[in-house]
């Protein structure tokens, strides 16, 4: 692999202890991938932050990064924590806890990192168009390939933190434009009633991601209006239920091999929980968005408070956008939480057992952490919330 | 019985003996290991039960959550990191993981050593530059 020589000088040492190591990870992974070279990336998102999930050692490892006086060289934002920086007492979180997950936070800031607690910088972040980027959080990946024509692989959270740090990535895989065609049609267009009608994005996308192991699926027949909460719904599925990186979305059609998808029953059946409407109803993965907390806000102000408890996450930056929208919601009795979310947070401190959702991420996720869960569809929000 | 030496491509350096434990299906350290003990515990996993602490573990490749590489780390900490890894293809979550925790790793070994290894055999693992071998005694 060529390195130039700044790239050698930084692995020798030139700018300490800290650079060096990260220069060694991200040459390692770049070798092993057998990438001709480094690029140069203009913003990283980090994930790996919640203290539950880094433990002991991952702190200690970050701190000690941190104290190596190594920072970010790009402008990076980091994924939700385990906690509400603010509310965590509320939140049944121990003292304990949160200490060592704000000394995260400030390993982290000191690192150089951007403290956004979101999964979905997509929505808040100004980065250029086209332009290489590195990536941990596979929704926010899908997204910002598929839809911000941005350039990024699946890089993990430590690889995504090494990169930050060296301002580089390997020159691999759905960084250059060639393996970014469309390899396979998935053609949906005999459900595009049905998935517009009863909003099952979220259903649709873990099926894509069961369905098509590699490559970049062309994705025929969804509704021409999909909203940005409905798109990011589906492609955060779609990065749950397999390893793809990116989609394509279009109208036309071309002489790829295709799967037809027309079976409404095959989708259901593969989905990560049944269809439900028991229990507490936990909304925001991916975090929601100003748009889908002023949407949630309307329903509130036109019928009051929900009849069962609903706890919402989104990032700390959606108050700046729909403040009316989230005093609203707390208002009416919905528990808002920000900087983290149902997935990297302790659902049980917060009293919960079964818990419903809209999204397929969660709902596979919190199985696996051992939940009663329950999905509902997008579409029936207000028949859940009070009916 | 001979001994079985392979060749492979060396991601990590380091060398490290220990007894052989194999597994036909990729490993999870993320919610797969114990961090604190070396135990695997993805349920129905054919190393379930096993410590992977001080052996040469021999598996085709990671998966899981990229947090897995800090479970390296973790384990590195406590004096239960394995001595050396075999991959058939390492991906970035192994790769990154013995970088950090100083694990000797190698990958794409000449023979396939899930046909010709078994748990319970000893061997000794060691990296240098790109070139890397492993060999087995019974």
């Amino acid at each position: 692999m060529h390195l130039t020589r700044e790239e050698e000088a930084i692995l020798a040492g030139s700018m300490g202890d800290g650079y060096a190591k990260a220069m060694k990870v991200v040459v390692k992974v770049a070798e092993a991938l057998e990438a001709p070279r480094l690029i140069r990336i203009e913003h990283a998102h980090i994930s790996g932050i919640s203290y539950k999930n880094i433990g002991e050692s991952g702190l200690k490892f970050l701190e000690s990064l941190a104290e190596s006086g190594a920072k970010a060289s790009v402008p990076a934002t980091i994924n939700p924590a385990g906690m509400d920086l603010e509310k965590w007492r509320r939140m049944g979180i121990s003292e304990e806890f949160a200490l060592k997950q704000l000394r995260v936070i400030r390993a982290l800031t000191k690192l150089g990192l951007k403290p956004t607690l979101t999964c979905t910088p997509y929505l808040y972040e100004k980065i250029p168009r086209r332009a290489q980027v590195a990536w941990a959080e596979s929704n926010a990946v899908l997204y910002a390939n598929s839809i911000c024509e941005l350039y990024t692989n699946r890089e993990g959270g430590p690889l995504a933190l090494m990169e930050a740090i060296v301002g580089r990535a390997p020159y691999v895989d759905y960084r250059i434009d060639e393996n970014r065609k469309p390899t396979v049609i998935v053609d949906l267009r005999s459900l595009k009633r049905d998935i517009r009608q009863r909003s099952l994005y979220a259903a649709v996308g873990y099926f894509i991601g069961r369905m098509v192991k590699e490559g970049v699926p062309l994705l025929l027949g969804l509704p021409p209006d999909m909203t940005l909460a409905e798109t990011k719904l589906m492609l955060a599925a779609i990065g749950t239920s397999g390893s793809l990186t990116m989609v394509r979305l279009g109208d036309s059609d071309s002489g790829l091999p295709r799967v037809r998808v027309s079976n409404l029953q095959d989708i259901f059946a593969e989905l990560p929980a049944a269809l439900s409407d028991e229990g507490v109803v936990a909304l925001g993965c991916p975090h929601l968005s100003p748009g889908e907390l002023s949407r949630l806000a309307n329903l509130a102000s036109k019928y009051g408070k929900p009849k069962r408890r609903v706890i919402v996450f989104t990032a700390r930056a959606a108050k700046r956008y729909a403040p009316k929208a989230l005093e609203i919601l707390v208002r009416q009795g919905f528990e808002v939480y920000y900087d983290t979310c149902m997935v990297v947070a302790d659902l049980k401190a917060m009293g919960v057992d079964e818990v419903l959702v809209d999204s397929a991420k969660a709902a596979y996720y919190l199985s696996t952490q051992g939940f009663n869960v329950g999905l509902f569809l997008r579409s029936d929000i207000k028949r859940i919330l009070y009916d | 019985m001979r001994k079985i030496v392979i060749g492979g491509r060396g991601l990590v350096e380091g060398y490290g003996g220990g007894e052989l434990l194999v597994s036909p299906e990729p490993i999870s350290f993320y919610g797969g290991v114990d961090p604190l003990t070396g135990v695997v515990r993805e349920p129905n996993h054919p190393l379930e039960g096993k410590s992977i602490a001080g052996k040469i573990l021999v598996f085709p490749r990671g998966k899981g959550s990229t947090v897995g590489s800090y479970v390296l780390l973790s384990l590195k900490d406590r004096g239960k990191a394995p001595a050396g890894i075999v991959n058939i293809r390492s991906e970035p979550i192994i790769i990154v993981g013995c970088v950090l925790a100083e694990v000797p790793l190698m990958d794409r070994p000449d023979k396939n050593p899930l046909e010709v290894l078994k748990s319970g055999m000893w061997g000794r693992i060691t990296v240098q530059g790109r070139k890397a071998r492993l060999e087995v005694i019974p």
